[in-house]
């Protein structure tokens, strides 16, 4: 226990002597004051109800008017989870967090230090864990300090005291432990700082791409599986009815079918390898989208995301349309494949790689001569 | 506490050790240190000193390993609550002062917190940095984090002190002050296990000493037993060597410049020496000194470290760079 505890006093120590954690935490400040400024402001020269109340930054009115059914609460909440969560946390302090961490295993593994901690009466593996858990410190500190703030300011704006708001702690923590066991298996290996962090951001925009593989892919795949069930109706109609008409397109739909169902798969089939790959790699982004859709859901905000996903249309063919394949179905069955994943998968998967990473970063560990 | 501490303070056998790499850096060590004694490991660069302590400390995995330490088998790590341990080249985290250094890593030897406090006042009074205590480590000199080092190792009141070259880089008066501590500790009954490449210090302080060369212990012994052998008497006399030498067993004569001779008798006895004054004496012979001589640590060093094969220094350690090639050099 003391020497646990010695080690987290230490770790403590040494993100309060990088700069980077003063500078991360100034910024931190910075992003939660616009929670300070932002306000709402009557607009009594308004005579319709659209625009009676507009957006206050300070004592600036912006011609912003107040999007319909929301109030203060509602803009401040949502100003903390796609602007704090969603840009600031999890991208520009993500990034910052991950530059000065990448520093602490290839640190605390040159020559001359080492030999200090190993030859304590602690195990090496204790010693390795407790060293990771301590870098984690540097995302916790941040991550408490900025959603404490953040639910104070609301709750003395507002009135509205959100305790959800600390959900962000422990699934902000996990989306970077994500990465952090990366920068930790490339640094206790290469002993580098700058080879971890590379490496890491290079794992960070490889999730990136297949998570936007797996976006994309599963727009073909299921406007094509729509059309093929839809092309699949038409024929039974078709065959069952009576008139001549109907008789002589029976052949041309099933060709239209053999071709819609060749396309299917072919797009299921990249899409499951997508997602096959995907099921083994951490979930960065649909971790961040849990949490953000949790706190949608128990701060009570208008869901806003559908309005973004509506920036890519599914492109729908003349053909399609003609059987009856929709926009809107599409998109309804796009979002169900996401919210099928469950809360489960989604951690779960991510946990089991973050533990063999950091298991092949502890055997590195142990078994190496210092 | 000595009761379970063994019969040696350390007790190694068939030590090896092969780096990745196939750099056979320890061949079968044979090595016993007594309780409450000073203990010396020299050898060349590249020896292996170095690694055969950080294998009892496990900073380095054993190829392979018999024998204990402090009664416990090597690679026990509770049994490292009981020693310090001032690795070679040691950094310590620049962001803490020098007490903070000694009291995190001895909360990491579990020594309780009141313990620490206290400790760290008086060691570092001990190594002579009070006033340098509550300043950042990245103030320190090269000596200065050499004493802070020492404290360090002494943070747990440890039974096995185990110093790799703790003069390291350190001026002539803070190596007499890390000597007095080190004979200070001794006096406490505490075994010290020192390396270093410095023959003269190690002369003065320690009980017992083993050389390593290449790998392997060369010869090991107190210093005393390792001389015995070269003891002899030199009697330097004016002119040339005398005729009669040869009616003397034992005895021949080597001559010097300045019309010199010496004279060297393979004995200590006193009483072998007198009839040979009395024997120069008759001839009138001026005697300019009669002394006891017996070889230095460097001179068993040297005689350890040459191949007689050659009657050159063996290439240092397993590995040979030409950079520890010139190192090894300038130390003969
Ligand atoms: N971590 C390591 N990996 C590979 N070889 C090593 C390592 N440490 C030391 N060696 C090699 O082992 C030999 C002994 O080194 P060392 O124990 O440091 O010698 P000394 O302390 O006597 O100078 C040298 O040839 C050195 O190059
Ligand atoms: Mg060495």
């Amino acid at each position: 226990m003391t020497q646990t505890l010695a080690l987290f006093i230490d770790a403590y120590r040494e993100l309060n002597a990088r700069k980077m954690f003063w500078i991360t935490l100034i910024l931190s400040g910075v992003v939660v004051s616009t929670l300070l400024i932002i306000g709402v402001v009557d607009n009594p020269e308004s005579t319709t109800s659209f625009d009676s109340q507009h957006i206050k930054v300070m004592f600036w009115e912006t011609p912003i008017p107040l999007p319909l059914g929301m109030d203060l609460e509602d803009i401040l909440k949502g100003t903390f989870v796609y602007l704090g969560i969603g840009v600031w946390l999890t991208w520009a302090a993500a990034i910052l967090a991950l530059i000065s961490t990448a520093g602490i295993f290839p640190d605390f593994l040159s020559a001359g230090a080492i030999d200090l901690v190993l030859h304590k009466p602690i195990g090496r593996l204790r010693i390795f864990l407790t060293k990771y858990v301590g870098g984690l410190l540097f995302v916790a500190l941040q991550v408490t300090v900025f959603s404490t703030a953040a639910f104070a300011i609301v709750g003395f704006r507002a009135g509205a005291w959100e305790p959800a708001f600390f959900l962000a702690i422990p699934l902000v923590v996990a989306f970077f432990s994500f990465l952090f066991c990366v920068s930790a298996l490339v640094g206790t290996i290469t002993r580098s700082a700058i080879t971890s962090l590379l490496v890491t951001m290079l794992f960070w925009v490889l999730l990136f791409a297949f998570n936007t593989a797996d976006e994309v892919l599963s727009m073909p795949r299921v406007t094509n599986e729509i059309y093929v069930e839809k092309l699949d109706e038409k024929l039974i109609e078709l065959r069952n009815a009576d008139d001549a008409n109907s008789k002589i397109r029976v052949p041309v739909v099933e060709k239209q079918l053999v071709e819609a169902t060749e396309s299917r798969d072919l797009w299921r089939k990249w899409h499951s390898l997508i997602y096959g790959i995907k099921t083994v790699l951490p979930k960065t982004g649909e971790t961040i989208s849990l949490l953000e859709r949790q706190l949608i859901e128990k701060a009570d905000l208008p869901d806003t995301t559908n309005n973004n996903n509506n920036k890519n249309l599914p492109s729908i063919s003349s053909k399609m349309a003609a059987v009856g394949v929709r926009t809107a179905d599409v998109i309804v069955r796009m979002e169900d494949i996401y919210l099928n994943r469950t809360v489960t998968w989604i951690l779960g998967t991510s946990f089991i790689f973050e533990a063999f990473v950091l298991s092949l970063a502890c055997w590195v560990f142990c078994r190496r001569d210092y | 506490m000595t009761s379970d501490n063994g019969k040696y303070a350390i007790d190694l056998h068939e030590v090896d050790k092969v780096y990745k790499g196939k750099v056979h850096a320890l061949c079968s060590i044979e090595m016993k240190v007594h309780h409450g004694e000073i203990f010396g490991l020299l050898g060349p660069n590249g020896a292996g000193k170095s690694t055969l302590v950080k294998i009892m400390m496990t900073v380095v995995r054993p190829t392979k390993a018999k024998g204990t330490m402090l009664g416990q088998p090597i690679g026990h790590k509770p049994t490292l609550a009981r020693v310090g341990y001032l690795p070679e080249h040691h950094r310590f985290p620049n962001y803490l002062t020098g007490r903070q250094t000694l009291e995190f890593f001895a909360a990491l030897a579990k020594v309780d917190r009141p313990t620490r406090k206290k400790r760290a006042a008086s060691l570092l009074e001990l190594v002579g940095m009070s006033e340098w205590g509550n300043k950042k480590i990245s103030s320190y000199s090269k000596g200065m984090m050499q004493r802070v080092g020492i404290a360090q190792a002494l943070m747990n009141d440890p039974d096995l002190i185990v110093l790799d070259e703790p003069t390291d880089g350190v001026d002539p008066v803070g190596r007499r002050d890390i000597r007095d501590v080190l004979i200070k500790m001794k006096d406490q009954g505490k075994t010290v296990f020192l390396n270093s490449h410095l023959l003269s210090e190690l002369e003065m302080v320690c009980d017992r000493v083993a050389i390593l060369v290449q790998g392997k212990v060369a010869t090991q012994g107190t210093i005393d037993d390792l001389t015995a052998d070269s003891q002899r008497y030199e009697i330097v006399i004016d002119g040339q060597e005398p005729s009669w030498v040869n009616e003397f067993g034992d005895l021949r004569a080597e001559s010097r410049a300045n019309h010199q001779t010496v004279l060297i008798l393979g004995s200590t006895d006193a009483g072998k020496v007198q009839p040979i004054i009395d024997r120069l004496r008759s001839t009138q012979t001026t005697i300019h000194s009669i002394k006891p001589v017996r070889e230095s640590l460097e001179d068993l060093f040297m005689r350890a470290v040459t191949d007689p094969a050659t009657g050159k220094a063996y290439q240092p350690g397993a590995a040979s760079t030409k950079r520890k090639k010139k190192r090894a050099g300038e130390g003969s």
